[in-house]
């Protein structure tokens, strides 16, 4: 239980007012909420709040803790709060922006954004580039003045949601361009320099850049003809300007202005760079769908959106005589040549075929999104885009469900760590970025071979890949889990109120426990071997939060026993003989008294139980036929009796009659003879 | 079957024809008191062909038992074929030989039927036993077990099946 007074308390100092919420601060799915300083009455600070499967930036939070950089709203405080025994949230205590946004939607003067914004903004860079960190949330809407009156220009917070997961889709760099909002992946500082760039765009046209194009077509014009010439020439920007644009808009991000040419620029030397012009180009176009490509990356693009056509482009071989002719990257055609192509038909088939393609979307398009069916991320970004997909559902769950068990996503991986940095056109420092780590791809497609099994599949992976991520089940109703403990706390808590009546077991809690408690690793592996509403699951079952209880929790937990008896009591209830089903549901309500699940489970040896009464029965019911038949023939034999009465009947008269005999002999002989 | 059956009746008659044809040579007198006197027994033989053997035993044995005196008399007063007639005109003689016939088949008649009573008896015994112990087991294990006796297999296990067995 929780004292009332610690309600709502961050860490016994924040006391987070959730009756007066802050919409203006509000990120993304997240919730701002002003906050009560204890210590410091004159404070002005607000908490944003966790939603349930958003996953947060723990080790952004950890850096930031240390030392907040200037030019970042900053980060009091973090943990877990408590509004009730079971309302439990992760909540992010920042200092209040009191002079609210910098941006309006009306265009900002090129005096006020390159003599009060940027430099701001570029020292800020330069403070986390130095400390190897990404803010990837750099916005227009998330710049505010610390203080009103216009001054303290801040970046609004960065740590509540993934990676670029509430950047509009035009502030992505190429890289994560053409990925989903939440599997843009951590991405580096030079993500945050092109995030700069397009923020001059957007504060100095007043409007959004590329406003009402698609993700797709903004990626497509982008690798066609450069960011630069797409999105600059529309606002009106003076040359230091569009020399600055050029050097930030770059789209190789080899080209790209660093964090060294952004110092020097802050210092006044400015560079005249030239800006980028799109992807590489082929010298031969190949033709698919009709259309000439000599982009690989917008070939790329057209084949994920026709995987059916682009299989036959790689079935007939033009697709690699391409790549190795007219690209002339033998690496690629040589890795693109790896991939099988067979000819097939069906479900089965049809999957193949979106394998091979995305395969070779890959090798097309190595800096850009790994694309399969509705899933596209960033290098970094699957474990996001895998939480949204649960709290999404539909199909695109289903897509990533089947990458991670096609083990589409090794064979690429593997194929890039045999591959050449170049032919991946990244950097070298690059090649050791994989889409996610190989261990961890490696143990996921162990996890969806044994998907059926409790503990396994899908949410295994989600929880292994966000090892912060809360217990996504319906069970703890978005309360924020952070381990095991917790879980068997909150559980403990509902199925009290509940008398027992809850479901504390789903899919998320086992793949939750799996992947947060080692120890409990072997006891999942058995679900695999009984059958689900069997006695013996149930009892497998409450021996798991048992033996959880004995790990994790030992105090006593009356809720869970509750469930645990309420679990149990079908299978006691089924015991045939009136005195042993008596005796062990006294014994059960006795146990359940004494808090502890695995003393339950002894007391009424329920398998052994069951067992002995099945067997008892079984003879008792034969031997209740044998009765029934017996009284039954004893009943109808009356004739039988009557025949067998005759027979013993007559067998006595003739003994009499030769005792008789015998007799009438003797006294004739004494009579007569003597 | 009717030459299995008059086969079964004719089986014993041979020796019984020797034993006569023989005492007609020997011992006429003899022969004639246990002809007249065992006619009851000789009728029983032939016209209970199908029912229990102890039957013709015990008026056979209860017949010779009444005639066996008059035999014994007939030596007495003289062996001969006149005292063997004089013997079967005496009625108290008749009554001698006729007399064990009668309380053969009385005994025929009224120890079958004291059995029965006896047997009855006991399976009345037996049924209440057996109701008593239907009805603890129902107690025991509750009326399903009426139920699913119904659909169990009938054939006991044979240790179970023995153990009902004694009892009955």
């Amino acid at each position: 239980m929780v004292d009332d007074n610690n309600l709502g308390l961050l860490h016994g100092r924040y006391r987070i007012l959730i009756q007066q919420p802050l919409p203006h601060l509000d990120s993304g799915e997240n919730r701002a909420y002003k906050v009560e300083d204890n210590r410091d009455g004159t404070s002005q600070l607000f908490a944003i709040l966790l939603s349930q499967g958003i996953v947060h930036r723990d080790q952004m939070v950890q850096d930031l803790m240390k030392k907040s950089p200037p030019g970042l709203v900053p980060l009091q405080s973090h943990g877990i709060v408590k509004f009730s025994d079971i309302d439990i949230q992760y909540a992010f205590v920042f200092e209040q922006p009191l002079g609210g946004r910098i941006f309006n939607n009306a265009p900002i003067s090129e005096n006020v954004l390159l003599g009060k914004i940027i430099p701001r903004l570029v020292d800020l860079l330069i403070e986390m580039a130095g400390r190897k960190m990404a803010h990837r949330g750099i916005r227009a809407d998330n710049l505010f003045y610390m203080e009103p009156g216009e001054s303290g220009v801040v970046l609004g917070e960065c740590i509540s949601s993934p990676a670029g997961s509430l950047q509009p889709d035009v502030y992505e760099p190429l890289e994560s361009a053409n990925s989903l909002a939440e599997g843009r992946g951590e991405g580096d500082e030079m993500a945050d320099i092109y995030a700069l760039g397009i923020l001059i765009v957007h504060m100095l046209g007043g409007v959004l850049p590329g406003e009402g194009r698609s993700r797709e077509e903004l990626y497509a014009a982008k690798l066609q003809h450069g960011s630069y010439a797409v999105l600059v020439p529309k606002i009106p920007a003076s040359t230091r300007v569009g020399f600055l644009l050029a050097g930030l808009l770059n789209d190789d991000p080899t080209r790209r202005w660093n964090v060294e040419v952004l110092k020097r620029w802050r210092d006044g030397v400015y560079e005249r760079p030239r800006p980028g012009f799109g992807d590489r180009q082929a010298p031969g176009p190949i033709v698919f769908e009709g259309q000439e490509y000599v982009s690989p990356r917008l070939l790329s693009l057209a084949m994920t959106h026709r995987s059916a056509q682009a299989f036959t482009l790689m079935e007939n071989g033009k697709l690699e005589s391409w790549v190795r002719n007219s690209l002339n990257d033998k690496d690629a055609a040589s890795r693109m040549s790896d991939i099988s192509v067979r000819k097939s038909g069906g479900t089965r088939g049809r999957q193949s075929d979106t394998q091979s393609v995305s395969k070779a979307c890959a090798i097309l398009d190595p800096q850009g999104s790994f694309w399969y069916r509705e899933a596209s991320f960033s290098r970094g970004g699957l474990p996001g885009l895998l939480a949204y997909a649960f709290r999404t559902g539909g199909t695109l769950r289903n897509s990533l469900g089947e990458l991670l068990e096609n083990g589409t996503l090794l064979d690429v991986m593997y194929s890039e760590v045999k591959s050449k940095p170049a032919g991946l056109g990244l950097m070298p420092s690059k090649k050791k970025e994989g889409w996610i780590k190989l261990n961890l791809a490696a143990d996921c497609f162990e996890y969806m071979e044994k998907r059926d099994v409790q503990g396994y599949g899908l949410e295994r992976c989600l929880y292994e890949l966000n090892p912060h991520l809360s217990c996504m089940s319906p069970a703890v109703e978005g309360a924020y889990i952070k381990d095991p403990e917790t879980l068997l706390e909150i559980l403990e808590v509902k199925a009290l109120k509940a008398e027992g009546k809850i479901k504390p077991f789903d899919r998320h809690v086992s793949a939750f426990l799996a992947a947060r408690s080692k120890a409990l690793t072997k006891q999942f592996q058995r679900f695999n071997t009984l059958r689900p509403g069997s006695v013996e699951y149930t009892i497998h079952l409450v021996s798991v939060f048992a033996r959880m209880q004995t790990l994790l929790s030992p105090s006593p937990k009356p809720g869970l026993c509750a469930w645990a008896a309420h679990t149990l009591k079908p299978f006691v209830k089924s015991i045939h003989s009136d005195i042993r089903r008596e005796t062990v549901l006294k014994r059960l309500d006795k146990s359940v008294q004494g808090g502890n699940i695995e003393q339950i489970l002894k007391d009424i040896d329920l398998l052994n139980n069951l067992t002995r009464d099945e067997r008892e029965y079984n003879q008792a019911i034969n031997t209740f036929i044998a009765i029934v038949e017996n009284i039954r023939s004893l009943k109808d034999g009356v004739e039988v009796r009557k025949l067998a009465a005759q027979k013993y009947g007559h067998w006595l008269a003739s003994l009499i009659s030769i005792a008789a005999l015998l007799s009438s002999m003797g006294l004739s002989y004494m009579y007569f003879l003597r | 079957m009717a030459s299995e059956q008059a086969k079964k009746a004719t089986k014993g008659v041979l020796p019984l024809l020797i034993f006569l044809g023989v005492g007609a040579v020997v011992i006429p007198p003899t022969i004639i008191v246990l002809t007249a006197g065992m006619m009851p027994s000789i009728v029983a033989t032939f016209i209970t062909v199908n029912q229990v053997k102890g039957s013709v035993a015990a008026m056979t044995a209860m017949n010779l038992a009444g005639v066996i005196p008059v035999v014994g008399f007939l030596w007495q007063r003289g062996h001969t074929v006149d005292q063997a007639f004089n013997l079967l005109s005496d009625v108290f003689m008749w009554l001698m030989m006729l007399g064990g016939a009668g309380v053969a088949a009385f005994l025929l008649w009224g120890v079958p039927i004291v059995v029965q009573a006896v047997y009855e008896m006991q399976a009345r015994h037996m049924i209440g036993r057996l109701e008593k112990r239907r009805m603890k087991m129902i107690e025991e294990w509750g009326g399903r077990i009426i139920e699913d006796s119904r659909v169990e297999p009938s054939v006991p296990k044979k240790s179970e099946k023995s153990d009902t067995e004694k009892e009955t």
